[in-house]
């Protein structure tokens, strides 16, 4: 029997997929944490009122951005979820090596990301809805002649970056895991660390955050988050290159 | 040509060696019964050869590459056990869709007719299946995969007696119709012996024996007669395992290299032994066998 | 412990939720086919939600021109000062809300108010003859979030006045008129680029009174906590 010959992008590009199929239990997982997102939504994200003796005025306004940072998590624990053991034999079952099963998984991660940071994006429309009809209102007011269509544009690209950066931080995290059980209790005791450690009045953590969501231009924020999930994805194929599989 | 080299293979796991300079090699196109009690590092040589498990030590290749992290290995190898996973959202007949676009050689009316053969309903997910449904189910994706390498590891866990040898006539029909290079693991031999071409008998990480089976089943012979007579008899020869002893009569297990017609002349009797029996002498832990730990304690 | 660390608990629980919600499904999956048709649906849902939300009763907010509201006092200065100086024809003779006009012929008239306390300027007026003119003035009121303000003078409440015998009965709604309003905001991942920031908090501001025209003669008088003022001339 002679040997078929077969080359990396081409199993990466079934595996993806095959992951496209079997894990669609995670778009699940990403519909329900945004339908609890939209509820919460629903409650508006900050309120105020006002009185002058003639009338009251309750403002509350609504934004989707916890329907955006929900899926942020939704991103980071699924990237977790998918570096287990029972996500991981899946591949192994049929044709893989250790770099097409990370590249299937970074493909992979980076769809269900996109179409998560579209949804949760998209979620403002719904939450409008569910708001004017829920809540017996008297009209809706839009502070929007200051955001126009190019903003829109970069907002989407921005929430698919974020999500993106929970994922691959949620991929390093998960592979670390797997390389050392011991990491679980560790890595939180550290991350938490990170806020005792200062410099000047803020904490590590704080600059860290800060690094990503005060920058205010947008080419330096896609250049800062681009490399970090790519630094994230990389070192994440090479912490588990050598691993052993089908334990 | 050998499809598998191993030399002084080494594997450390957990603190012991599973396999400890373990050198074999596998030509193509046979069917090799790897034999062994359990913890005799079956499994562990097998994941090594299926890529999965890295080496501590020592040399393997697989179609002349180093298996671990090799895409054309993997391709051209498939390893069935049951604990090989499958996706919990796809039907056990959309997993086979999946697998024929994996593997080059996919026998799709092989697998659909097994599917078929075996009463499986195609709209169950693979999770819900029984053991030993789950085991024919992933000996029929191993069959059908048709890999140049096909190695199943303990095949028939949880199977009835009629599937079993329903799976053996299988295997049997595929390979003569499409040869490759098979390797079943068993701890009993006499299920599969009249499968197998060859035998490789491996104990503590060890290779012992690696026989044609025809030669397995010339390889040692049973004496038996008056103990005074036999045990008089087996001072040159190499004794495998000493079957029963007593006063009377006893008999014993030895290296079938000498004349039988001068034994038998003796009033020795000679027997030929079972492939299955000969590999569990070969492996037994002391010379008595469990017998001895009654018998002892009923001398106490 | 800095603020940040509390959505950070926020978060390891939730993920630790998911991840039990990941263990419950898996033991008991929904197929392929079945979870894609409620995945698309959802989104199919979605689509339609941002597609029919821009058809609710929605009113872009009005946003005043910056110049015509240098002081978002009740009046400024230097208005009150014209105002004060019978300059009431030119400035607000158009943002009168509602006028009401009363024959009356007595000598003096007490002022009254109910669920109001404002401002009340007279104007003493020898045009007018055994007439009261009360004319409600809503000129703006002004929303301000963060940076934008928002003018939503529509939802003043109306005002009534009601003559009885020698009492002018100034009187708001018996309750606070409620409006509830409901304001998109953009979210962080847009603001975060903005040249612009929609800043938070909100501040109302606005000016509403009573312009009262009697004869030159009336005496008036009126409750103490009504802030009344007489027109020079």
């Amino acid at each position: 029997m002679s040997l078929a010959n077969v080359n990396l992008s081409n199993i990466v590009i079934k595996q993806y997929r095959y992951k496209m199929k079997s894990f669609i239990g995670v778009f699940l997982a990403l519909m329900v944490i945004q339908v609890f997102g939209i509820l919460i939504s629903m409650l508006g994200a900050s309120s105020s009122g006002f009185s002058n003796g003639f009338f009251f005025i309750n403002v509350t306004s609504y934004t989707a951005n916890v329907v955006i940072a929900f899926t942020m998590i939704w991103a980071f624990t699924n990237a977790i979820i998918v570096t287990t053991k029972s996500y991981r034999e899946d591949d192994f079952t049929f044709i893989s090596n250790r770099l097409s099963y990370n590249l299937s998984n970074i493909l992979f991660l980076i769809t269900a990301c996109v179409i998560g940071a579209i949804t949760a994006f998209l979620s403002r429309g719904v939450i409008y809805i569910l708001v004017f009809f829920v809540n017996d209102l008297e009209t809706f007011l839009t502070v929007n002649q200051e955001v126009n269509m190019a903003d829109y544009l970069i907002g989407v690209l921005a929430t698919i970056l974020i999500v993106l950066l929970a994922g691959a931080a949620g991929y390093v995290v998960g592979m670390l895991f797997q390389l050392n059980k011991l990491l679980i209790f560790i890595l939180p005791v550290f991350v938490f660390g990170l806020d005792f450690i200062r410099t000047s009045n803020e904490s590590t953590l704080q600059r860290i955050f800060e690094f990503y969501f005060t920058e205010q231009v947008f080419t330096i924020f896609v250049v800062k988050t681009i490399m970090t999930i790519l630094l994230g994805f990389g070192l994440a194929a090479l912490l588990t290159n050598r691993m052993e599989v089908r334990r | 040509m050998n499809v598998i080299e191993c030399k002084d293979l080494v594997k450390n796991y957990g603190g012991a060696n599973a396999l400890d300079h373990l050198s074999v090699f596998i030509k193509e196109n046979t069917i090799t019964g790897l034999i062994g009690r359990n913890g005799a590092g079956k499994t562990t040589l097998l994941k090594i050869i299926a890529g999965f498990w890295k080496a501590t030590s020592g040399e393997v290749k697989v179609f002349n590459r180093q298996p671990f992290n090799n895409l054309i290995v993997s391709a051209n190898s498939i390893f069935v056990d049951d604990m090989m996973d499958f996706t919990s959202a796809l039907t056990i007949k959309e997993l086979l869709d999946e697998a024929k676009t994996f593997y080059p050689n996919w026998d799709h009316d092989l697998a659909e007719g097994l599917l078929n053969y075996f009463e499986f309903n195609p709209n169950q997910s693979h999770q819900s299946l029984s053991k030993g449904k789950k085991s024919t189910y992933n000996m029929i994706i191993g069959l059908a995969s048709k890999c140049a390498l096909t190695i199943f590891d303990e095949p028939t866990t949880g199977m009835d007696a009629a599937v079993r040898k329903d799976f053996y006539r299988a295997l049997l029909k595929d390979y003569i119709q499409s040869p490759r290079t098979i390797i079943i693991s068993s701890h009993h031999l006499d299920e599969v012996e009249d499968l197998l071409e060859d035998v490789l008998l491996i104990h503590d990480g060890k290779t012992l024996l690696h026989l044609s089976i025809e030669e397995l089943k010339e390889y040692a012979v049973k004496i038996s007669g008056r103990t005074a007579l036999v045990m008089q008899y087996l001072d040159n020869k190499e004794v495998i395992y000493k079957e029963e002893i007593n006063s009377e009569t006893c008999s014993v297990i030895v290296r079938n290299n000498f004349p039988h017609e001068s034994v038998k002349r003796l009033g020795i009797t000679v027997s030929s032994v079972k492939p299955s029996d000969l590999c569990v002498y070969l492996t037994s832990q002391s010379k008595g066998g469990i017998d001895d730990v009654f018998s002892k304690r009923e001398s106490v | 412990m800095t603020p940040i660390v509390l959505p950070l608990l926020l978060m390891i629980i939730i993920i630790v939720g998911l991840v039990v919600f990941n263990n419950r499904t898996t033991k008991k999956p929904l197929t392929y086919q079945k979870s894609r048709w409620i995945f698309i649906g959802y989104i199919l849902i979605l689509i339609i939600g941002i597609a029919f939300a821009p058809l609710l009763p929605t009113t872009n907010a009005k946003q005043p021109n910056n110049s015509e509201f240098d002081d978002f006092y009740i009046l400024s200065q230097s208005q009150y000062t014209e105002l004060l100086d019978g300059g009431f024809t030119d400035i607000y003779q158009d943002n009168v809300d509602e006028t009401w006009s009363f024959t009356y012929s007595r000598d003096s008239l007490f002022l009254d108010a109910v669920n109001f306390d404002g401002i009340v300027l007279i104007e003493r007026t020898k045009d007018l003859q055994d007439k009261i003119e009360v004319n409600f003035i809503k000129d703006y009121a002004v929303m301000e979030v963060g940076a934008v303000m928002i003018d939503i003078s529509e939802y003043q409440p109306d005002m009534t006045a009601d003559l009885n015998t020698d009492v002018l009965l100034l009187q708001g709604p018996a309750n606070e008129r409620e409006v509830r309003l409901a304001l998109t905001e953009p979210e962080f991942t847009i603001s975060q680029f903005l040249d612009n920031k929609v800043g938070e908090g909100y501040s109302y501001s606005g000016s509403h009174f009573f312009y009262i025209r009697v004869p030159q003669e009336l005496h008036v008088s009126y409750s103490d906590y009504l802030l009344v003022d007489f027109v020079k001339n």
